[in-house]
């Protein structure tokens, strides 16, 4: 025990002989020096995902057609994921759950639409019942049509690959980016995987006043 | 239990013993919490809390090396009443080489990777994606931990993946996650469950 005091104090005492020989004070965390820039990849010339159209799955939805679109004044959240993913997908969806619940009254004007890539084994109920793990407001989408899956992936930028290895072990690859869109279908910022939650809610709560302060 | 716990004690001794023995350095902090010369230290283990209508789940550590042989988690376990089946898993960026594998093998119409550009600062979690950012899985039949290296199994990397779960992972559950290295010891740890 005294041994591990003597080495905090060395420490600290390195921290401070560091701290004080370089000049700036470390201060920047992830963001930049502009506390209003958004953590994430903004296009120069956004992705429109307005004409995006899946199978909304979630109960009740009865496979209705879902646009890519935020409901007036609030943001959508899109992703493409699948329900056997026991690492990437709920590491984002968390990191999101949290991000969201800090927005507080903000929080309930995001919806999230998470599209299956693997509607094999992703049933309907089985993808409602796992975003609502995350949100209750959530839009389960899925389509059996591989075609349409693509085509909605591609206005994304974003791909899919399902293999099934000798074994019968399947491999699911697929793009791990979330997306934040808007009320025109516009993505307005993207979070490639690995972004935190504080990131996360720091870019919601800058476009949430942006939006405020043009409304 | 005891008695797997107590022969992994006397591996731990006799190890120390023989580190000192040799003259190198005499360490004899002997706290089973924190590093240990001539031994292998699991750090924060914990497992993901499981969303509702999913089968598997995920764990995570550090996994100290002190010793002066390299080694590597080979399997772990777990009770057959928390999952059926265990495997270790990587998850790797699929496309994370910045060149244009997204125009391989789809159809991609004229969906540039150029025309990103990231408006904070890049950030180390960010600089290898590309437009695509694809993520795969693969099983791994081990992880090495080089001696005196300590390596992370976190969220993005290395996991302990649970397949076959019994029931959902929650909030306040601990997981008794048993590790066997290359040498043929085990060290069985509580991992927490949690959300992040």
């Amino acid at each position: 025990v005294k041994r591990r005091h003597l080495f905090a104090v060395l420490l600290a005492v390195t921290a401070l002989v560091t701290a004080s020989c370089s000049g700036d004070t470390a201060s920047a965390p992830s963001t930049t020096a502009d506390p209003l820039a958004l953590v994430g990849i903004v296009r120069d010339d956004p992705l429109v995902v307005r004409d995006v159209v899946l199978p909304d799955v979630t109960e009740n939805a009865a496979g209705v057609p879902f646009a890519f679109k935020a409901r007036p004044g609030e943001l959508l959240i899109g992703y493409f994921g699948y329900t056997s993913c026991p690492d990437v997908c709920p590491t984002t969806l968390a990191h999101l759950a949290s991000a969201t619940a800090e927005l507080g009254g903000e929080a309930d004007r995001v919806e999230v639409a998470m599209a299956t890539v693997d509607p094999d084994r992703d049933t309907p109920e089985r993808l409602t019942g796992y975003l609502r793990s995350f949100t209750d407001r959530g839009h389960a989408l899925r389509t059996t049509d591989p075609a349409q899956l693509e085509e909605a992936e591609d206005a994304f930028g974003a791909q899919s690959q399902i293999v099934v290895d000798d074994n019968g072990t399947i491999d699911v690859q697929h793009s791990a980016t979330t997306y934040v869109i808007d009320e025109t279908g516009t993505v307005l910022v993207e979070w490639p995987f690995g972004v935190s939650a504080a990131d996360m809610q720091h870019d919601l709560e800058i476009l949430f006043d942006r939006e405020n302060g043009s409304a | 239990v005891t008695g797997r716990r107590t022969a992994l004690g006397m591996v731990m001794a006799v190890l120390v013993l023989a580190g000192t023995a040799c003259g190198s350095d005499s360490n004899d902090e002997t706290s089973s919490t924190t590093t240990e010369v001539g031994a292998i230290t699991i750090g924060d283990p914990w497992c993901r809390t499981s969303p509702d209508m999913t089968d598997r789940g995920a764990c995570y550590m550090t996994i100290e090396n002190a010793t002066d042989d390299t080694t590597a988690l080979v399997s772990a376990s777990v009770p057959s009443s928390v999952a059926g089946k265990v495997e270790l898993h990587e998850t790797t960026a699929a496309d994370s080489s910045n060149d244009t594998t997204m125009s391989d093998d789809t159809t991609t119409g004229g969906m540039g990777t150029a025309d990103t550009s990231m408006s904070g600062a890049t950030t180390s979690d960010m600089t290898d994606s590309t437009a695509a950012g694809m993520m795969a899985m693969r099983p791994v039949s081990q992880i090495d931990v080089p001696a005196g290296e300590t390596v992370a199994l976190e969220p993005g990397g290395y996991h302990v993946m649970l397949l076959e779960l019994v029931a959902p992972l929650q909030t306040g559950d601990a997981v008794q996650l048993t590790l066997t290295f290359e040498d043929g010891t085990t060290q069985t740890v509580s991992a927490e469950v949690r959300t992040s």
